[in-house]
């Protein structure tokens, strides 16, 4: 069960990278930021979601004063910018970021949580990486994890109370001519089937 | 201290000022930060390109986590209209800023063998742990691709006219990327 709950949120992770197109010989670049998404009941809230236009540039968004019962923040932010050349060249940054978060009730907090997706191209060769991404002042069950700017080692996973969290969770792949990286820096499941999510960024380059 | 290459005289003393400006370690307060003037003269062409985007991380001392994401085109350096669009965010304070326009652009290769862009325009301001409405501002950035990934070699420089007195004295110095990219095009 724990398995297929677990390939069911890599599933999760992927599905948050943008469809690529899948024009030959032509660089694309997609990229999505969400600062924040719960998922209750089977249904899904997100809040502050930019998803980078067709063709590329710029798209930003921003919330103030989140409470629900799950997730709470006073600011939370997410902005995504990129565009390829016609030689290949490109570059794709999303950046998903919230401050002083609350998860389930106090379980699970953190002053500033930032998740950067970054992939670059020239043309013939693309790579990505989730540098920049970092959490400060985590708790989790009330216990501090660490007292300043902390980066999880990929996919750590904690138990909690109904179920688990994964901090600084990845999923990459390409990394030849094109590469897609996604990273979820707090990744709450629950036994009922409710997740949380918190500084998820994905940039796709192809 | 450096001087910025391919730089007019006019833009130098402003580089030079915003540079002075950045041995003050705190730009958000502006009663701790130099005033910098930028004037419409100081544009210099665009010896390196006309298109940049970028996005990612920065922590200036004394500032805090900065994030950030732009891009911005001007076609025939500027005459043929600008378009993009630009957000940053202090975390520390939680002061968003959002674009409202690109008035003025150039480019310049840097002294790192790289690329550097600046433009100024307005922005819009909300600085939520004060509870502060949206308020417009004058702002003025550089942002430097010095290689790739961008992260430890890219720079980062943003100054705003906090008081709308012509000066801007909230001033960010030129900082490398702790993550994301700075990327030129051609």
């Amino acid at each position: 069960m724990k398995l297929m709950k677990r390939l069911y949120g890599i599933g999760l992770l992927l599905a948050a990278v943008p469809a690529l197109a899948a024009q030959k010989g032509l660089t694309t670049v997609t990229g999505s930021s969400v600062a924040a998404s719960v998922k209750h009941a089977g249904v899904m809230q997100q809040f502050a979601v930019a998803n980078l236009p067709t063709g590329g540039g710029q798209m930003a968004a921003d919330t103030n004063g989140i409470v629900t019962t799950q997730f709470s923040s006073p600011s939370i932010a997410a902005v995504t910018a990129g565009e390829a050349d016609s030689d290949g060249l490109g570059s794709q940054q999303s950046v998903a970021t919230a401050s002083n978060v609350s998860l389930l009730g106090g379980m699970i907090t953190a002053d500033r949580v930032v998740g950067i997706a970054s992939v670059i191209s020239n043309g013939n060769k693309s790579s990505g990486d989730y540098d920049g991404s970092v959490i400060t002042n985590l708790t989790v069950n009330g216990t501090l994890v660490s007292g300043s700017d902390f980066t999880p080692a990929p996919n750590t996973k904690m138990t909690i109370p109904g179920g688990y969290v994964v901090l600084n969770e990845q999923a990459s792949a390409g990394h030849g001519k094109g590469t897609n990286v996604s990273v979820n820096m707090i990744h709450v499941y629950l036994s009922s089937g409710d997740e949380i999510v918190v500084g998820a960024a994905s940039s796709s380059i192809q | 201290m450096h001087v910025v290459k391919g730089m007019a005289p006019a833009a130098v003393a402003a580089a030079l000022l915003v540079i002075a400006a950045c041995e003050q370690p705190n730009a958000v307060n502006p009663q701790k930060s130099v005033a910098v003037a930028r004037t419409p003269d100081s544009w210099v062409g665009c010896d390196a390109g006309e298109k940049f985007t970028g996005g990612g991380r920065v922590d200036p001392p004394g500032i805090g986590k900065v994030t950030f994401g732009f891009n911005i085109h001007a076609p025939d350096c500027g005459a043929g209209g600008i378009k993009g669009q630009l957000q940053v965010v202090y975390h520390e304070t939680q002061t968003l800023n959002h674009s409202l326009t690109m008035e003025h652009f150039a480019s310049f290769p840097s002294d790192q063998g790289g690329k550097c862009g600046e433009w100024d325009g307005t922005l819009r301001q909300k600085d939520v742990f004060a509870g502060s409405g949206w308020t417009d501002h004058h702002y003025f950035i550089q942002v430097c691709d010095n290689g790739e990934p961008g992260h430890g070699v890219d720079t980062f420089l943003f100054t705003i006219d906090d008081a709308g007195d012509g000066t801007h004295n909230n001033v960010m110095p030129a900082i490398v990327l702790t993550g994301g990219n700075i990327q030129a095009h051609k």
